[in-house]
């Protein structure tokens, strides 16, 4: 036998076919069910971090000096810690889901048993992960507002 | 139409263009990993571990002549070296957590039965080709690079200069590998007394 047979022979053998089309649906919703999150995001971030904004120019520039009146008084019917919980989530929990939106977005996690590792693959996109910072910055900034709010009204 | 690199570029930042790219090449990928393993679950998990791979990766892609078909071909040969290494290589299951899950986020998830269906009925279909098995089992027991090359030269029926661009080889390389692999497998064919 020669290689020119073997080559005609390794040609011409019949070869099964492996149509994949349930298999291939189920990677395809898999991976791009993994949709972008950054719309979601801006919003969650935007809503919060303009009342910031402002909220920062009034205090440094005194700008918008109907703001606070307005805040107040918006929220008067309700008792105070529905309105406490209320802000909470707004300036909290809005960009603390626009940061887990977008990292899960980007993110893929896979346990390996036999191995005892766990493996995290993140995409570097960059705007879902600027969203994810500035979603930690706002969480953080209100965080530690009131910790120091808290802290420096026991002096 | 956009051009394949137009593609990639736009793929890069949009995921329905990957979407794109992917149903163009899934099937051809996947039919090449299925022929290497003669498993179709395991086919399964390698493909999705591939697509998953580029997925991640498609930002890092840069345009060299080199075609995405090829970058596709190359990871997923990667991914069964990975595989014929380490006993236990285990693939991400992407399926896992979604099967079962029809009609969630308004998706609905081809369910577990009919995949185990279609994959029972293609290993059923693979007895019907048993002189390729054969030749399939005895390949896989030579080294990877004369496994590579004649799967995908002959499994494949891609040209020289594919292999090549797969491989990240010279065309004289492929074929210096191809002679050699050849020359590997009919000793063995010869050895099993298959009749050619």
């Amino acid at each position: 036998m020669t290689k020119e047979k073997l080559s005609n022979y390794l040609t011409d053998v019949p070869k099964p076919e492996a149509p994949a089309t349930e298999n291939e649906k189920v990677v395809r919703l898999a991976l791009l069910s993994a949709r972008r999150s950054a719309a979601i995001g801006i919003i969650l971030i935007a809503l919060p971090g303009t009342l910031i904004l402002l909220l920062f120019l009034q205090n440094t520039f005194h700008l918008f000096p109907g703001l606070t009146r307005w805040l107040a008084g918006s929220g008067s019917f309700l008792p105070l810690p529905a309105r406490a919980i209320l802000v909470f989530i707004f300036l909290v929990g809005f960009p603390f889901v626009a940061v887990a939106v977008n990292l899960l977005s980007i993110s893929w996690y896979r346990y390996y048993p036999s191995r005892r590792e766990l493996v995290i693959s993140i995409r570097m996109r960059w705007p879902n992960i600027l969203i994810a910072v500035i979603g930690s910055a706002l969480a953080a900034f209100y965080i530690l507002h009131l910790l120091a709010d808290t802290l420096l009204a026991g002096k | 139409m956009p051009s394949e690199k137009e593609l990639i570029r736009l793929a890069k930042t949009n995921p329905k263009v990957f979407g794109e790219l992917y149903d163009a090449h899934y099937p051809r990928v996947f039919g090449y990993i299925y022929r290497s393993t003669g498993d179709h679950a395991l086919a399964g998990d390698i493909a999705a571990e591939t697509f998953l791979k580029a997925f991640v990766r498609i930002g890092t892609f840069r345009w060299r002549g080199i075609s995405i078909s090829s970058w596709f071909f190359r990871i997923a040969v990667n991914e069964l070296n990975q595989y014929y290494r380490k006993k236990n290589y285990s693939p991400e299951r992407l399926t896992e957590g979604f099967e079962g899950a029809n009609g969630a986020n308004g998706v609905d998830w081809p369910n577990r039965h009919a995949l185990r269906h279609e994959s029972n009925e293609i290993t059923r279909r693979i007895d019907e080709y048993q002189e390729f098995e054969h030749l399939r089992k005895l390949i896989s027991t030579l080294p990877p690079k004369y496994r590579q090359v004649i799967a995908l030269r002959f499994f494949e029926e891609m040209s020289i200069r594919d292999v090549g661009e797969i491989l990240g080889k010279k065309e004289g390389t492929v074929k210096s590998l191809l002679s050699r692999g050849l020359a590997k497998l009919k000793t063995k064919l010869t050895a099993t007394d298959h009749a050619l």
